[in-house]
C-alpha cells in the first residue's frame, strides 16, 4: 500500500534553493515502515532547518518526521532517554531538566529535531569539551525498506551506526534514539562577557575559556570596514551550582519555518549601511549591559529561540553561512587570510563567529580538534562570488566546510576537503546499493 | 478522572488524549496498531504523569476478546467517567461501487463498533455522572457521490447518538456528539478544502472545557452549523448538479 502524497514548495533554510516536491505526513508506525512510498527515492525530514537542502530534493518524497515525536523511556537514574526521532530539542531539553538533566550538545535553535542532529551530527556551544552529537547517541532504531527496523550502536552493526551518525539521511528514517544525558549543575548560568579587538586574539581568548568553561563562543564584527572588522565578544559561562529549577524546564521560542523564514519579499540587509549600523547598534548595546550576567539554560543553549528576526530580514534572497573548521595550526594564519580576503573582496558580510573544536574527524562528520569560524553573509551575486575564493582558502589551510550549512557548496570542495569522502560514498553504496535515501545534497555531493 | 478513548493513536484522538492527561485524567486508548500506542501511552505516562492503559483494537473486526479487554482496562483505572469516541476512516473507493467489503468495513469502524464498544461500556458509565462523545462528519449532512458508505454510517452513528441522549436524558449520563468540518489531520492529509482545516488541538480543548455541559449537538468549527442548513435547504434539481 503506499501511503498518501501531497506536493509543496520547500526552501532550504538559506533561501538559497527551493524546489515543489512530493511530501508525506506520516503519523503512525504503518504509514512510514510497513507502506512501500511507492519505490519512489526518499528522505526524512526533520525540523527543516538545515541551510542546505539535505531533507528535500527534486526526485522522490519528503517523509516529514514531526508526528513521530514521543518520549518511549526515560531512565532519570540511569541517565538515559529513548525517544522517536521527530521530538524537538526545546522539548527533549524541557523533560529532562525537570529530572536534573539535560544533553549537552544541542545546537542553537530549539525547533531542531533529534533525528535531524543526529543525521548532521551537529555541535553545541562548547564542541571542545563536549565534541558533537554522536557522543551522546547510545542506540537507534533505523528503518530501510531492504532491512527493515534494526537497531544500530556502537555494538550492534557498529558501522550503520557510523554512516547514520552524520550519514545526512541517507541511511534511512531514524525512528527513535536512545541518549545519553548527563547530570544537570544548575539551570541558571553565568555569562562572562571579554571584548576583543581581533578574530586571532578572540580565537587565543577563546582555546583558554573553552576547557574551563561549559560555553564559550564569540561574535565578531565581519562587515568590510578596517576599523571595526573582527572587533567583537568572547562570550563564556558557567552553572550556577545548585540552581536546577525542579518546575517545566523549557521555556517559549518564537516558532520560525524555512519557508516563514523567506517570507519578507526583499531583504532588510540592503547595503552596508545598514549592515553597520546593526554591527554598532549591537556593540552599543552590549557595551552597556554588565559584563558578567546570569542567564538561563535554555537561552544559553538556544540564542536564537527569541532572535529570529534576524533571520526574517534575510528576506526571500536569503542568506549564505559559511562554516569551516580549521586545524589548530592553522587557524592564525586562516584568520589573517581571511581578514584579508574579505577587505579586499568586500562581499556583503555581517558577523561571524568562532568555536574551539575537539574531535576525530571520520567520513563526512564536521568534526576534528580545531578552530571553527562561522561567517554570515547577505545572499547577492556577490557573495557568491566571494564564497569559491573562501574554499579554495579553506583547502589551502587544510579546513573542512559544514556540509549542513551551505546550500551551494560543490561536491568537488567535498571531495577534495574530506579526506574520507571517498570511503563514505563506498560504504553507502555497499550499504544500500539501490540509495534509496536521496536529498538535494545527496545529489549534489555526488553521493 | 478516568477516560476511555477509542481511536487515540493519531489526529483528533491523539490531540484529546493529550489535552485529557494535562488535565490529570487516566486512560484507556485503543487503536489498532501497537508500535502507535505504546509510543502515545509512553510519551502520556511520562510528560503527564498519569495513567494509561492500552488496548489494541481493530474496529473493522472487533470481537468479543477485543470488548472484554476494553471493559477490563476500564474497570482496572477504578471507575469510568467517559468515553470518547474519535476513531474514523475513510476510503477512496467508497463510492456508489464500492465492494461489499469495503462497504462492510467502513460501516464496522465508523459505526457498528462503536456502538459495541458503547454498549459494553455502558454499565460502568451508569450510576455516576459520566459522559460519551461522539464524532460525526459534514460528509453526512447530505449524501454525495463519494465517501458513500462513510457517509452513512456517521449519519447512522448521529441517530444513534441522539437516540442515546434521549434515552439517558434524565440520568448522570451526558451523551455528547460533535459533528466535524475538515481537521487537519491525516484523514484530510493532501485533500484541497474550500475551508480551512480546523486544528485539532484546538477541538480537543473544547471537548475538555464542554465535558461537563449537556451540549448535545455541536458543530466544530461552529460555522458548518449554517452550512449544513444551507446546504440542506438546496432543492434537489440544484443539488445533483453539484459537484464537491
Ligand atoms: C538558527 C539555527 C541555529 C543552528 N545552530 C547550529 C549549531 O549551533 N550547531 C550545528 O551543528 N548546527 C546548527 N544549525 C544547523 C542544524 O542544527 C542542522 O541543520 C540540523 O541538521 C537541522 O535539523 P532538522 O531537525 O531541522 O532537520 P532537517 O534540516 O529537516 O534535516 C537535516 C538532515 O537530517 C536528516 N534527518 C532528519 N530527520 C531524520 C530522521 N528521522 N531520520 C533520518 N534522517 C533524518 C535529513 O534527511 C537531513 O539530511 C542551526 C540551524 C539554525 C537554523
Ligand atoms: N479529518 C477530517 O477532515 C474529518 C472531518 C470530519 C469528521 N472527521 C471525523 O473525526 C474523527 C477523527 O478523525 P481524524 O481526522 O482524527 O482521523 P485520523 O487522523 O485518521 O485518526 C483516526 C483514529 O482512528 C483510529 N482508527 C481508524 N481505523 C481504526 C480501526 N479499524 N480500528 C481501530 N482504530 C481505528 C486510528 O488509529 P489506527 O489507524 O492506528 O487504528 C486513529 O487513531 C473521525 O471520526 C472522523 O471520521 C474527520
Amino acid at each position: 500500500m503506499t501511503h498518501s502524497m501531497a506536493e509543496k514548495v520547500y526552501v532550504s533554510f538559506d533561501g538559497g534553493y527551493s524546489i515543489k516536491t512530493q511530501y508525506q505526513q506520516p503519523d503512525r508506525y504503518r504509514m512510514l515502515v510497513d507502506a512501500d512510498a511507492g519505490g519512489y527515492a526518499r528522505i526524512a525530514r526533520g525540523g527543516g532547518y538545515s541551510y542546505a537542502a539535505a531533507s528535500f530534493g527534486a526526485e522522490g518524497v519528503t517523509q516529514e518526521m514531526g508526528s513521530f515525536n514521543r518520549v518511549i523511556r526515560f531512565v532519570p537514574q540511569e541517565r538515559l532517554i529513548e525517544v522517536e526521532a521527530g521530538i524537538t530539542l526545546g522539548d527533549l531539553i524541557g523533560i529532562t531538566m525537570p529530572q536534573g538533566l539535560w544533553l549537552p550538545v544541542v545546537p542553537g535553535y530549539p525547533g531542531i529535531m533529534v533525528g535531524g542532529c543526529i543525521a548532521a551530527n551537529v555541535h553545541g556551544k562548547n564542541p571542545a569539551r563536549n565534541g558533537a552529537f554522536i557522543n551522546f547517541v547510545e542506540e537507534i532504531a533505523l528503518f530501510h525498506p531492504a532491512n527493515g527496523v534494526t537497531r544500530v550502536s556502537r555494538s550492534a552493526n557498529p558501522h550503520v551506526f557510523e554512516l547514520t551518525c552524520g550519514g545526512y539521511g541517507l541511511t534511512g528514517v531514524i525512528l527513535s534514539a536512545t541518549l545519553r544525558l548527563e547530570t544537570l549543575p544548575g539551570s541558571q548560568l553565568t555569562r562572562q562577557r571579554t571584548a576583543v579587538g581581533s578574530l586571532v586574539e578572540a580565537a587565543r581568548v577563546l582555546r583558554e575559556l573553552s576547557d574551563t568553561n561549559a560555553f564559550a563562543y564569540t561574535f565578531a564584527d565581519a562587515v568590510p570596514a578596517a576599523r571595526t572588522f573582527g572587533r567583537g565578544f568572547v562570550y563564556s559561562g558557567d552553572f550556577v551550582p545548585g540552581s536546577v529549577s525542579r518546575k517545566g524546564g523549557a521555556d517559549t521560542y518564537q516558532k520560525m519555518t524555512s519557508e516563514k523564514r523567506a517570507l519578507l519579499p526583499v531583504s532588510a540587509w540592503q547595503g552596508g549601511l545598514i549592515s553597520r549600523m546593526f554591527n554598532t547598534a549591537y556593540w552599543t548595546m552590549e557595551a552597556m549591559l554588565p559584563a558578567r550576567q546570569q542567564i538561563t539554560l535554555f537561552a544559553s543553549l538556544f540564542p536564537f529561540a527569541k532572535k529570529t528576526i534576524y533571520f526574517y530580514l534575510f528576506g526571500k534572497r536569503g542568506l549564505a553561512e559559511y562554516q569551516t573548521l580549521v586545524p589548530l595550526d592553522q587557524a592564525e594564519g586562516f584568520l589573517q587570510e581571511l581578514q584579508r580576503l574579505i577587505l579586499k573582496k568586500r562581499p556583503p558580510a555581517l558577523m561571524m563567529s568562532l568555536k574551539a573544536f575537539r574531535g576525530r574527524q571520520k567520513y563526512l562528520r564536521f568534526e576534528r580538534d580545531g578552530i571553527c569560524t562561522t561567517l554570515n553573509l547577505i545572499r547577492s551575486a556577490s557573495t557568491l562570488e566571494f564564497l569559491p575564493l573562501l574554499d579554495e582558502l579553506v583547502i589551502a589551510s587544510g579546513g573542512i566546510p559544514h556540509i549542513i550549512k551551505d546550500s551551494r557548496l560543490p561536491g568537488e570542495m567535498v571531495r577534495r576537503s574530506y579526506p574520507e569522502y571517498e570511503a563514505f560514498r563506498q560504504a553507502l553504496h555497499d550499504y544500500d546499493p539501490a540509495r534509496l535515501y536521496r536529498s538535494e545534497l545527496s545529489q549534489r555531493l555526488g553521493l | 478522572m478516568n477516560y476511555v478513548i477509542v481511536g487515540a493513536s493519531a489526529g483528533v484522538g491523539r490531540a484529546l488524549a493529550y489535552q485529557f492527561a494535562r488535565a490529570g485524567h487516566n486512560l484507556v486508548v485503543a487503536a489498532s496498531d501497537a508500535r502507535d500506542l505504546e509510543a502515545t501511552a509512553s510519551d502520556l505516562r511520562i510528560r503527564c504523569g498519569v495513567r494509561v492503559e492500552t488496548v489494541v483494537m481493530d474496529l473493522a473486526r472487533i470481537d468479543e476478546t477485543a470488548l472484554r479487554q476494553i471493559e477490563q482496562a476500564a474497570g482496572d483505572l477504578g471507575g469510568l467517567h467517559g468515553l470518547l469516541l474519535p476513531a474514523g476512516t475513510v476510503s477512496p473507493d467508497d463510492t456508489a461501487h464500492a465492494a461489499s467489503g469495503e462497504i462492510d468495513r467502513l460501516t464496522r469502524v465508523n459505526y457498528l463498533s462503536m456502538a459495541s464498544v458503547i454498549q459494553r461500556l455502558l454499565p460502568l458509565l451508569q450510576g455516576h455522572p459520566a459522559v460519551i462523545v461522539g464524532f460525526g462528519s459534514v460528509a453526512a449532512m447530505r449524501g454525495r457521490g463519494r465517501n458513500v458508505a462513510y457517509a452513512a454510517a456517521k449519519r447512522a452513528l448521529e441517530s444513534f447518538f441522539e437516540s442515546l441522549r434521549h434515552a439517558f436524558s434524565n440520568t448522570d449520563l451526558n451523551v455528547q456528539f460533535y459533528v466535524l468540518g475538515y481537521m487537519n489531520t491525516q484523514m484530510a492529509f493532501g485533500i484541497r478544502t474550500l475551508l480551512p482545516k480546523a486544528d485539532p488541538d484546538r477541538l480537543s480543548r473544547v471537548v475538555l472545557a464542554n465535558i461537563a455541559r449537556d451540549t448535545g449537538v455541536m458543530y466544530y468549527p461552529r460555522y458548518w452549523r449554517f452550512i449544513n442548513w444551507v446546504i440542506r435547504m438546496i432543492p434537489w434539481q440544484l443539488y445533483k448538479r453539484l459537484n464537491f
